[in-house]
């Protein structure tokens, strides 16, 4: 296993397509922190209008001092939160981890390693290795480039708990390990790069936009869309504010297990042209 | 070791057809092994089975007096329908990663490459190769780590006549030099004919003969042709003479003699002394290709 892993790094280390999304990573993070500095500005704009407007009718602001309570502070942590949660880089990642799949079956090159006796579990393990790090790597790259970015707009100076931050950020890196071992399992399920990319981004949206509709009506399914992927993401400060961590972090857990079980069984099962 | 690959009934379906259908050969050690049937005759399909590529149906075979499957692979290198190469790397680079992924040493790439004939490819990438080059890059795989069995899928496809005759020098070497058993699947029966050692042929999925090379050339070696007014007592007195009993009488009445004769004088003086007349004699060569297709045909 040593061996495929060395050698899938160095492919990675080639691959043209990975320097691509590093660079995209970095344009779309520094390009994320400019937008949201823009719309929190705007909505500071708004909400300071909205005062005004109260005041001069007589109204009482103690709906809004409320609202405005709720919105988290702007400070460096709410970049990168809102970094991890953003739909964007998720979409870099698909492509990136379809595409490194999907290329293997194109070429062919998989038959080479069965061909010699490579087990085919080691195989799809040293895949699933190297996408996660191919990942997090665009991932680092993005929320970087953006933090640099956010930089220029906030005040470094924040007053949230380390211990919680390092938690948080732990939480992230697992939930993305499981999106890349769900992506990896798309792939070796439908082999075509664009199939595997369109099914990896829209499938997990389309489903947590039912769920989420559904849930209004439904208590039940309200507590469950928590364990959809990519709803986690969204909800990770709140669960850690609510004392809930561990739910991001089982869930987390579960999709990696699932993810990779299922992934490894389909490779091992099916033809390889 | 009594052999390098034994199959039994291997049999692989797709959609109710059968691809390969029962099939059971040998290939013993030091074995040029030339597999051949038409297109769609289920010589890759076989091949992908035996590497693990394709799940049989049924049946089994065993490798090396049968040692594990998944070691024995180690043992093997293949090249099977087209090479697998990684395009945005050059012919050093995609077999440093080769050797990588089996743990082999990277210090055999330049003798490889060598052998193949890529030596000079310097910065090249394996995407901008010709067809030819891309093949010879794929038999330079299948020799990472000195495999003891080579199983090449059309190894020539795409090669021009000087790069043909390099690597069938490059496959005898291997057997003659270094004791390698070579499985070679092909259509070009003639370049076949010039190494291989035993024979299998294949068709609609089934084996349909196993043959050596030396039972080839008696088949279908040079053959002469005796027309007399006696055709039974002629064949008597030409087994006698040549003490042979490769001899026949066909439907017209001809005398067809199976092995080669070396004086046809020797055979008319003979008739003529026994008051038998010869009314035409002459010799033919008959080919391996016709022979093959012949039975391609029949199966």
């Amino acid at each position: 296993m040593g061996g495929l892993l060395k050698a899938d790094l160095k492919k990675l280390s080639k691959s043209k397509c990975f320097i691509v999304c590093l660079v995209i990573a970095a344009a779309l993070g520094a390009a994320m922190a400019l937008l949201y500095n823009y719309i929190w500005e705007q909505s500071g704009k708004n909400i300071a209008m909205s005062y005004a407007l109260m005041e001069y009718y007589g109204f009482s602001t103690d709906m809004l001092d409320e609202a405005l309570s709720s919105i988290p502070k702007r400070n460096l942590w709410s970049y990168i939160n809102i970094f991890f949660s953003d739909s964007s880089i998720w979409i870099l990642a698909a492509i990136c981890v379809c595409t490194y799949i999907s290329t293997e079956y194109s070429a062919g090159t998989f038959k080479n390693t069965i061909a010699r006796g490579c087990k085919r579990t080691n195989i799809y393990l040293s895949k699933v290795i190297v996408a996660v790090i191919e990942i997090m790597s665009v991932a680092l790259v993005y929320v970087g480039a953006g933090s640099i970015a956010a930089l220029f707009f906030v005040d470094i100076n924040s007053d949230f708990s380390a211990g919680n931050m390092i938690l948080m950020v732990v939480t992230y890196i697992l939930l993305m390990i499981a999106t890349v071992a769900v992506y990896m399992m798309l792939s070796v399920i439908f082999r075509k790069t664009g199939i595997a990319v369109a099914v990896s981004i829209a499938a997990p949206l389309i489903l947590a936009t039912l769920f989420n509709l559904v849930s209004m009506t439904n208590e039940t399914l309200a507590n469950l869309s928590r364990f959809l992927l990519m709803n986690t993401y969204v909800e990770v400060e709140s669960m850690f504010q609510n004392g809930e961590g561990y739910i991001a972090i089982i869930t987390a857990l579960a999709y990696m297990f699932v993810s990779t079980v299922i992934g490894c069984l389909v490779f091992n099962r099916s033809e390889v042209k | 070791m009594e052999y390098i690959l034994k199959t039994e009934g291997l049999t692989k379906v797709y959609a109710k057809q059968k691809a390969v259908d029962d099939v059971s050969l040998t290939i013993l050690p030091g074995d040029i092994y030339g597999f051949v049937g038409k297109n769609g005759a289920g010589k890759t399909t076989f091949i992908r089975m035996i590497l693990g590529l394709t799940r049989s149906d049924s049946g089994s075979f065993s490798l090396f007096d049968g040692e594990n499957v998944s070691k024995a692979r180690k043992r093997i290198g293949s090249l099977v329908e087209s090479p697998a190469l990684y395009p945005n790397m050059t012919a050093k680079e995609n077999l440093e990663i080769f050797c990588s992924m089996l743990g082999e040493d990277k210090n055999q790439v330049g003798e490889i490459l060598e052998k193949v004939g890529l030596a000079d490819t310097g910065k090249k990438k394996a995407g901008d190769f010709s067809l030819g080059m891309k093949q010879r890059l794929g038999i330079a795989m299948a020799l990472v780590g000195d495999p003891e069995l080579l199983i090449l899928d059309e190894p020539i496809n795409g090669l021009d006549p000087t790069g043909i005759v390099e690597i069938r020098e490059l496959i005898l070497e291997l057997k003659n030099k270094h004791k390698k058993t070579v499985f070679i699947s092909s259509h070009l029966l003639g370049e076949l004919e010039k190494i291989a050692t035993r024979y299998g042929i294949i068709a609609k999925g089934r084996l349909i003969e196993e043959i050596t090379a030396e039972e080839l050339e008696k088949k279908c070696g040079s053959r002469t042709s005796v027309k007399t007014n006696d055709p039974k007592k002629a064949m008597e007195i030409i087994k006698k003479l040549l003490n042979i009993e490769n001899v026949e009488i066909d439907a017209k009445g001809t005398i067809l003699i199976g092995d080669p004769v070396k004086n046809i004088g020797e055979i008319t003086n003979e008739l003529f002394k026994n008051d038998i007349v010869v009314e035409g004699i002459s010799t033919s060569d008959s080919s391996a290709e016709s022979y093959f297709i012949k039975k391609m045909e029949e199966g």
